[in-house]
């Protein structure tokens, strides 16, 4: 047996013991082992002057770009809305996507880049599926959106 | 007679020596990708966005820097024995009692009382990075990382907000999914 004592050297070593403990150490890490899936951030922040609750006002004089996010129950379907404007479900994400870039592209015209970046607010109400919330936020991003916050309330007025 | 009896011994010794190499770059490949981090990040399924970064290794590690993560997740079929048809079809579940909000493993509930416990935490983890230490709420400079499931109601998300903004946390990085990068064709 290897590790048994031999001419060369008298001294044996049972390697069982420590070759049954390897393989426990083992089996518990293989049962254990999980690959993760990669993960991602999305930056965004929270209006510092107002938190979360002031942002219910739709009628601000201050530029912004409002996505509200509203769910029907009786449909069962996320409705989106860019202001006050609906956005019928069967345009997808396209006309969403267009309409966020003309807007955002017409306030950085107007001086509005930077720091003074006018801030596309996400607005939606508390039953959306946070994946649809996630949806918008990603097309931003895609769109080089530089501030992005979450807004709530105005869907509750509407 | 003179028959001798020759007894065989036949004895296999098989050498363990490549056998024990293996099964050490084995275990140390299993160690090294062993997640221990489990009381940070709670078992989920993250919506995919595209365009998210990729969050650096010193990134996922938790406390970390400025970094802590609040999960809004569903209760768990194995740990918490919940049977919910609903989020198990893949609809949005929404049943208050079936939703939690954990932080550095501390599990709350969406209710009032744990919600306040909630705020409390927030201020503890928010204070050390203050503009104005002694005063509870001032502005900090901690990042926040929500990850929540992908058909969790905004409306707990909302509630986890509040309770952030009215600590002083304004920073705040949604964890998501990033989809695997495409094969090349051909």
């Amino acid at each position: 047996m290897a590790g048994g004592p031999s001419e060369d050297n008298p001294v044996g070593i049972n390697v069982t013991a420590m070759v049954d403990i390897i393989f426990c150490i083992l089996l518990f890490f293989m049962c254990s082992m999980k690959f993760k899936a990669i993960e991602g951030k999305l930056d965004s922040w929270l209006p510092l002057d107002k938190g979360g609750k002031a942002s219910a006002n739709l009628n601000q004089e201050k530029p912004e770009i409002r996505i509200v996010l509203s769910f029907d129950e009786t449909r069962g379907i996320v409705e989106r809305y860019f202001g006050r404007n609906p956005i019928p479900p069967e345009q997808g994400d396209l006309k969403l996507e267009s309409l966020i870039d003309a807007q955002n592209k017409a306030y950085e015209s107007q001086g509005f880049r930077d720091d003074k970046a006018v801030p596309v607010i996400i607005d939606a109400g508390p039953k959306v599926p946070w994946e649809n919330v996630v949806n918008v936020l990603n097309m931003c991003k895609g769109l080089g959106v530089k501030k992005v916050e979450f807004g709530f309330g105005s869907e509750l007025k509407k | 007679m003179g028959f001798k009896e020759h007894k065989v011994h036949d004895e296999v010794a098989p050498n363990l020596v490549p056998m024990i190499d293996i099964m050490f770059l084995l275990l140390l490949f299993f160690m090294l990708n062993a997640n221990f981090d489990a009381r940070a990040t709670e078992e989920m399924v993250s919506p995919i966005a595209k365009n998210a970064d990729e969050r650096k290794k010193d990134e996922k590690q938790e406390g970390s820097g400025s970094r802590v993560t609040v999960n809004i997740h569903h209760l768990s079929e194995g740990g918490d024995k919940l049977l919910c048809p609903t989020y198990k079809a893949g609809k949005v579940c929404r049943e208050d009692t079936h939703w939690l909000i954990s932080v550095q493993g501390r599990r709350h509930k969406l209710v009032k009382e744990d919600l306040e416990k909630l705020k409390s935490v927030f201020l503890d983890l928010a204070r050390p990075f203050s503009e104005d230490k002694s005063k509870p709420g001032s502005k900090s400079e901690r990042v926040m990382v929500i990850r929540a499931d992908r058909q969790a109601p905004y409306g707990y998300i909302q509630k986890t907000i509040e309770q952030l903004a009215g600590a002083g946390l304004y920073k705040i990085e949604v964890g998501v999914e990033k989809p695997a990068p495409e094969k090349p064709k051909g």
